[in-house]
C-alpha cells in the first residue's frame, strides 16, 4: 500500500513537472519574427523584472504587462515570479526609486496586448489562454 | 533650493530637445514618495530627543519627493529626485536634489552612470526616505542614522551591471568613485573631547562631512532561493581638515530575504577613521504580513563608538554618549503596497542619538542628569506612486 502511495506521489509530480505549460490560464506571446521559440520559466520573470533586458541579439526586450486588478496578472505573477502581485509591486518600489528601472507599460485587455507585441518586434507579453492570436504574434513555450 | 530649481529646469529643457514632444512623454516616467510622522517619548520628564521625537510631541515631521525617469534612447536615461522636507531637527524645511543623473547602458552587465547618483551601499541607500519600503517609520538607526557610514549619493562617476544565470543566481556590482558627503552626530563626541564649559561653543544635532577622492564598491550575490541575497559594501575617502587630510573607510555585510509575507534584514557596517574615533553599527529587522493589510515588525539596532585620545575620566563623565541600543515593535496596516499607516515603540538604552537638545547636552552632562533610557512612540503615514 505505501508503495503503491509512493508510486502514485512519484507519478503526480512527474507530470506535473513535465506539463506546466498545458495547465497556464496564460499564453506568453512575441512577435512573429523573434526567433524564441522557448523560454524557461526563470527566464520570462527575469525579462519581465527587466533583470535581462537583451535578446539573443542584442536588441531591447519591451515587457508589456496586464492592468494590476485584472486576475490574469495575479495568476502570472504567481506562476511565473511565483510571487503575488504585491511583492513584485514592490519590487518595482525599489527599482524606481533606487533609479535602477521602472515597470512596464500595462494594457487593459488581451486585445491591446496583441496590438502592442503586434507593432513591436522586441516585444513580449502574456494573454489568456483562449485569445485568438493575430497575424504577427506567436506563442513561445514555457520549459521548465 | 537654487541649485535644485536650476538642474530641474535644466533637465526640462534639455530632455525635450532631445526627443519629439510625444515621445518624450511616453519615455517619461513621474513617480514620488512622501510621508508625515508623530513622535513623543513616552516619559515626560526624558529630556532625550530620538528621531521624530520629543517629550512634547512633534507633529512636524513631513517630506514629499518627485522622481523623474525620462528614456532618452534604449541606451540612455536620465534620472532626477527633487525633494521637500520638513521637521522640527531640520529648522522647519529643506529643499533640494537627492539625485540626478545619466545612465548609459551597453548591457545588463555594464553601464556607466555619472551625475550625483544614489550612493550603492548596504540595503536602503538607494530608498534612503521611501517609507512604502520599510516596515517602521524610519531606517535602522545604527546604520543610517547620522552615524557618517552612508551618504544619500555619491557625485562623480561609477559603473554597475549585473548577471543573471540559470538556476537563480545571479550577481549585481557597483564600484565609483568621486565625492561623498555623509551626516553625522557629532554632539557626543565634542562633549566629551572638549568638555562641558558651553562658552563660545555651538553644538548642532548633526553635521554634514564632505569627503573627496572617494573610491567604493557594492556587491550583492542573488540566491536561488528567490527574495534572498547577500551582499557587501565599502568606501575609502579622505576629508581634508587643515592642516591634514583625514582618511576614512567604512565597509559593512548585509542580507535579506523576502517573501510574499516575511522580509528580514539584517546588517552591520565598520567605520574606521583617522579622526580618533572608531563605530560599529548592527541591526536585525524582521516583518512579517499577517494578512494582506496587517504587518508586525521588530528590529533590534545596535551601535557602539570608541573615541581615542579622550582620557577614561571625561568618558567616564557620559559613556552612554558613545552607546546606542534599541528594540523596537510596530504594528502596520497597509491600505495597498503604496499607502501605509505605521505606529511603532521604541526602547533605547545609550545616548549616541537619544539625547536631549544639542543646546543642553553640555549641561545635562555637567549636571550628571542624563537620562540613559528612552522610550520612543512613532506614528506615520507613508505613501508612494
Amino acid at each position: 500500500m505505501r508503495m503503491h502511495l509512493l508510486v502514485g506521489v512519484l507519478l503526480a509530480t512527474l507530470v506535473g513537472s513535465a506539463a506546466p505549460a498545458q495547465s497556464l490560464p496564460f499564453r506568453v506571446v512575441v512577435h512573429s519574427d523573434n526567433p524564441v521559440g522557448t523560454l524557461t520559466r526563470e527566464r520570462v520573470s527575469q525579462l519581465f523584472l527587466k533583470k535581462v533586458t537583451q535578446w539573443q541579439d542584442r536588441s531591447r526586450v519591451v515587457p508589456v504587462e496586464m492592468r494590476e486588478a485584472l486576475s490574469l496578472r495575479a495568476e502570472f505573477s504567481r506562476r511565473i515570479h511565483q510571487r503575488d502581485v504585491a511583492t513584485i509591486k514592490i519590487y518595482w518600489q525599489q527599482m524606481i526609486f533606487a533609479g535602477r528601472s521602472v515597470p512596464p507599460p500595462e494594457r487593459a485587455s488581451d486585445a491591446e496586448v496583441l496590438e502592442f507585441v503586434q507593432r513591436n518586434p522586441s516585444a513580449i507579453g502574456y494573454v489568456s489562454a483562449d485569445a485568438t492570436l493575430p497575424s504577427g504574434v506567436k506563442v513561445v513555450e514555457i520549459s521548465g | 533650493m537654487r541649485r535644485m530649481v536650476l538642474a530641474c529646469a535644466a533637465l526640462a529643457l534639455v530632455a525635450p530637445a532631445l526627443l519629439p514632444a510625444q515621445s518624450f512623454l511616453e519615455r517619461m516616467d513621474v513617480h514620488g514618495y512622501g510621508g508625515w510622522s508623530f513622535g513623543r517619548t513616552a516619559d515626560n520628564k526624558t529630556t532625550n530627543h530620538f528621531l521624530f521625537g520629543h517629550s512634547r510631541g512633534d507633529y512636524s515631521h513631513s517630506e514629499f519627493a518627485l522622481n523623474l525617469s525620462i528614456a532618452v534612447n534604449d541606451r540612455l536615461k536620465i534620472d532626477a529626485q527633487p525633494f521637500w522636507h520638513s521637521g522640527h531637527h531640520a529648522n522647519q524645511t529643506s529643499s533640494g536634489m537627492d539625485y540626478v543623473f545619466a545612465e548609459y547602458r551597453w548591457s545588463d552587465a555594464f553601464a556607466l552612470r555619472a551625475g550625483q547618483v544614489k550612493h550603492p551601499f548596504g540595503i536602503y541607500t538607494e530608498v534612503f526616505d521611501v517609507g512604502t519600503l520599510r516596515p517602521f517609520a524610519a531606517l535602522p538607526q545604527s546604520v543610517y542614522g547620522p552615524t557618517g557610514f552612508v551618504g544619500k549619493a555619491y557625485s562623480g562617476v561609477g559603473f554597475t551591471g549585473a548577471l543573471y544565470a540559470s538556476g537563480g543566481w545571479g550577481v549585481s556590482y557597483d564600484v565609483y568613485g568621486g565625492g561623498l558627503e555623509v551626516v553625522e552626530r557629532d554632539v557626543g563626541f565634542q562633549v566629551l573631547a572638549q568638555g562641558t564649559d558651553t562658552t563660545g561653543k555651538t553644538l548642532n544635532f548633526a553635521e554634514t562631512k564632505a569627503f573627496r577622492d572617494v573610491i567604493g564598491g557594492r556587491l550583492v550575490m542573488h540566491t536561488p532561493v528567490a527574495g534572498m541575497s547577500f551582499g557587501i559594501s565599502g568606501y575609502t575617502g579622505t576629508r581634508p581638515v587643515a592642516p591634514v587630510e583625514r582618511r576614512r573607510t567604512v565597509y559593512g555585510a548585509h542580507a535579506e530575504l523576502l517573501t510574499d509575507h516575511w522580509s528580514l534584514r539584517g546588517e552591520g557596517a565598520h567605520q574606521t577613521a583617522k579622526e580618533g574615533r572608531t563605530i560599529a553599527g548592527a541591526y536585525i529587522e524582521a516583518a512579517y504580513r499577517l494578512t494582506r493589510e496587517w504587518q508586525v515588525a521588530a528590529l533590534y539596532n545596535t551601535l557602539d563608538a570608541e573615541l581615542d585620545g579622550v582620557s577614561a575620566a571625561d568618558i567616564a563623565r557620559a559613556p552612554s554618549l558613545l552607546r546606542h541600543e534599541e528594540r523596537g515593535v510596530a504594528l502596520n496596516y497597509w491600505f495597498t503596497p503604496n499607502f501605509v499607516i505605521k505606529a511603532s515603540y521604541h526602547e533605547v538604552d545609550g545616548n549616541h542619538f537619544a539625547q536631549p537638545e544639542p543646546v543642553r547636552v553640555r549641561s545635562v552632562v555637567a549636571g550628571n542628569a542624563l537620562r540613559t533610557r528612552t522610550e520612543l512612540v512613532l506614528l506615520g503615514a507613508q505613501l508612494s506612486f
